[in-house]
């Protein structure tokens, strides 16, 4: 009991300061987020929890690399209360941080392996953290590949810096679901894209995040190029208020998504009914 | 095991020492029904209650508190210091014991909650035998909560003329010695003890469950279509999980104080059976049916955090939610169940059998 008293930790939110916006898409900006006092000291696929005074918090991917020095970046949709105040925020505004929390992507077992990222709409933001780290440490990984799928041309998250991911001998393939006549790129759901690369199912690992009715289809997909489930990771969204395993809202079945998640390995969830 | 014994007329006191040096809580009546609160006159103490309507855990984790506090101008912000003395908890039944311990395991989970630490840190706990059943609903021997367990530092089990008090730790030690109330406990004490004890196990000896199967049993009744038969007398009120001594899901919200200076970080008690309670942004509610909700909160009681922390169960079997809700929906009868599931298939595939002239044993 005393040891639990000694190290327990409060809801305080910590001060960071927002440097920078850039909108992306008409819902969705980029914050870039300085906090004073420390790193944040993150692992690519973890989230933090961004509050403003009175309003709320929510939990956010963070959408940049530790790799990356002084800040990191979150990618927000307008989606209700907390979004929506952070979205008419100005440079030098607080916010608040709790965080970083949760399990991200164990980059141990992508080292030296090919990596496929799969990406669908607000999936890139939390992936881009991974995606960084690959760029900032090239070398460590054998082949990467990222397929990105996306409703619209316009709702594209990213485009401007696919260039950059394939200078790093990335390969960049596009889907939108829909599109008007100046779209170049693929048109139709993201699983086509996994009938087009080349998977070793000994040498893969792959890393998928999306909206909740994504996975079923894409884990059929990778079924079927023979990727075994423990060498596919998911990142998946609950609803969450603690962060600290505590006010039960992320639970699948018996797990907590913000202790044992957000990113699982598949086989470790795949007998839990309330996971897909 | 130290036994003190405590005359009948000592009890007010050392209520009163105690309540001069905690936050002094016990059950007490009001409005026709027992409460656990604080209580600043001990002789409303009424040792002699049957069950409260809510368990103490409120003491440690009340149904709404201020997590913080953050000034809107300069966004410093400060977690609420605890409010003076320490809470003393007074005449906690054994399921209420045990309750705490699950509290404490649920809470202090690492990373501990500060909040509910700092209202349990020193608390000083009491416990009191049951020597009857408190209610048709309460099931705490099926469960084996009905014996004295979990956070006590004091346990008092009532003989002809006053208790027999088990003391434990230091605390227990020093507030005993300290009161100068208790007396040495004698063989003819010690005699009235056993008997009592033994009684106590005759009274509690209805039912039992299998709780070395519980939750594997549980888990494989999870898509039974049973679940929902039981929901259709769920209401989604939320009742259950307010009543439940073991129940921690909370909301947390931030609000507007002070005229507008100050803002608050508020957590309120939540409950998993209410409709929003795993709805995310986008509109996905990942328990959208009312029985995926029940079953979840039999399932988190009977086998989720049984098996998180290396219990057989996690429900202590105090009757509350059975008495609370219009349904009169019992996990009990979800335990009992589960552990007909797995004949009930069996059966089921055997008359397929039949019916298609086969009669072949699987
Ligand atoms: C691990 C994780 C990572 C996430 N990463 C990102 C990200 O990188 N970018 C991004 O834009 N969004 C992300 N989200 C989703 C984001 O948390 C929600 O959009 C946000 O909580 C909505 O809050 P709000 O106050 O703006 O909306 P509200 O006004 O509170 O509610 C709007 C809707 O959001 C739902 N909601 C409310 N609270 C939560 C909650 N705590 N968690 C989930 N849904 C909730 C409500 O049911 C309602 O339908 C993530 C969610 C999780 C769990
Ligand atoms: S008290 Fe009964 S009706 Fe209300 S939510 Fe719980 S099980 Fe359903
Ligand atoms: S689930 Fe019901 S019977 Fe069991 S401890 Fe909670 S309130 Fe008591
Ligand atoms: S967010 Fe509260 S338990 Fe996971």
């Amino acid at each position: 009991m005393s040891d639990a008293a000694g190290s327990a930790v409060d809801y305080l939110p910590e001060l960071s300061t927002l440097a920078a916006v850039r909108p992306l898409t008409a819902a969705e900006s980029l914050f870039h987020l300085d906090m004073p006092h420390r790193a944040l000291g993150h692992h690519p696929g973890q989230f933090v929890q961004v509050s403003l005074p009175g309003i709320g918090e929510a939990p956010i991917s963070i959408a940049s690399s530790p790799t990356r020095p002084a800040g990191f970046d979150l990618c927000i949709r307008r989606a209700g209360n907390v979004t929506e105040a952070i979205h008419r925020l100005k440079p030098g505004a607080k916010i608040g941080i709790r965080g970083p929390f949760g399990r991200g992507v164990p980059i141990d077992d992508c080292m030296g392996r090919n990596v496929v990222i799969i990406a669908g709409g607000l999936g890139l933001a939390p992936l881009r953290s991974l995606i960084q780290y690959i760029t900032d440490h090239r070398s460590r990984f054998k082949a990467v590949t990222i397929l990105i799928g996306a409703r619209t041309p316009e709702t594209l998250l990213f485009p401007d810096e696919y260039g950059a991911w394939r200078s790093r001998d990335i390969k960049v393939e596009v889907t939108v679901d829909v599109s008007k006549e100046t779209w170049l790129g693929h048109v139709g759901v993201i699983t086509n894209l996994i009938s087009r690369i080349d998977v070793d199912p000994d040498t893969t690992v792959s890393i998928v995040c999306g909206p909740p009715i994504m996975y079923r289809f894409v884990l059929r997909k990778l079924a079927r190029r023979n990727l075994q489930n423990d060498h596919i990771y998911l990142s998946l969204e609950r609803r969450m208020k603690c962060g600290m395993g505590k006010c039960g809202h992320c639970q699948i079945n018996g797990l907590y998504v913000c202790l044992e998640g957000p990113v699982f390995r598949y086989d470790r969830i795949a007998h839990l009914p309330e996971a897909l | 095991m130290r036994l003190l014994f405590l005359p009948e007329n000592h009890v007010l006191p050392l209520a009163r020492l105690l309540a001069a040096r905690y936050r002094f809580w016990g059950p007490a009546a009001k409005g026709g029904a027992f409460v656990f609160e604080e209580i600043a006159d001990v002789s409303r103490l009424r040792l002699d209650y049957s069950t409260t309507l809510l368990p103490p855990k409120q003491a440690f984790l009340p149904p709404r508190e201020i997590l913080a506090r953050i000034d809107i101008e300069t966004h410093e912000c400060r977690s609420p210091a605890r409010p003076g003395k320490p809470i003393a908890l007074f005449g906690v039944h054994p399921c209420d014991l045990h309750g705490l311990a699950h509290l404490d395991l649920a809470m202090g989970e690492p990373p501990a909650d500060a909040p509910y630490w700092r209202a349990r840190k020193d608390a000083f706990i009491v416990g009191l035998a049951c020597v009857q059943r408190c209610m048709p609903e309460s099931f705490c021997d099926s469960v084996e909560s009905h014996r004295a367990g979990g956070p006590f530092d004091w346990m008092f089990t009532p003989v002809a003329g006053g208790y027999v008090v088990e003391l434990r730790g230091e605390a227990g030690e020093r507030e005993a010695s300290e009161s100068g109330l208790f007396e040495v406990a004698g063989e003819s004490w010690k005699k009235n003890y056993d008997e009592t004890r033994d009684r106590i196990e005759k009274t509690f000896s209805g039912r039992r469950l299998n709780l070395a199967s519980l939750s594997s049993d549980l888990e494989r009744s999870f898509q039974d279509g049973w679940w929902e038969k039981l929901a259709d007398r769920c209401f989604s009120c939320g009742a259950c999980t307010a009543v439940c001594p073991t129940c921690v899901c909370f909301d947390v919200q931030d609000e507007i104080a002070e005229g507008c200076r100050m803002a608050e970080r508020c957590r309120s008690w939540d409950s998993c059976l209410i409709r929003n309670f795993a709805e995310v942004a986008g509109g996905e509610n990942f328990r959208k049916l009312r029985s995926e909700r029940l079953r979840h909160r039999m399932m988190r009681q009977g086998a989720y955090l049984a098996g998180r922390f290396g219990l057989p169960v996690f429900c202590v079997g105090c009757g509350r939610c059975p008495h609370a809700c219009l349904g009169k929906i019992s996990p009990l009868e979800a335990f009992e169940h589960s552990r007909k599931f797995p004949i009930r298939r069996y059966a089921q595939r055997l008359v397929e059998h039949i019916k298609n002239g086969v009669t072949r044993h699987e």
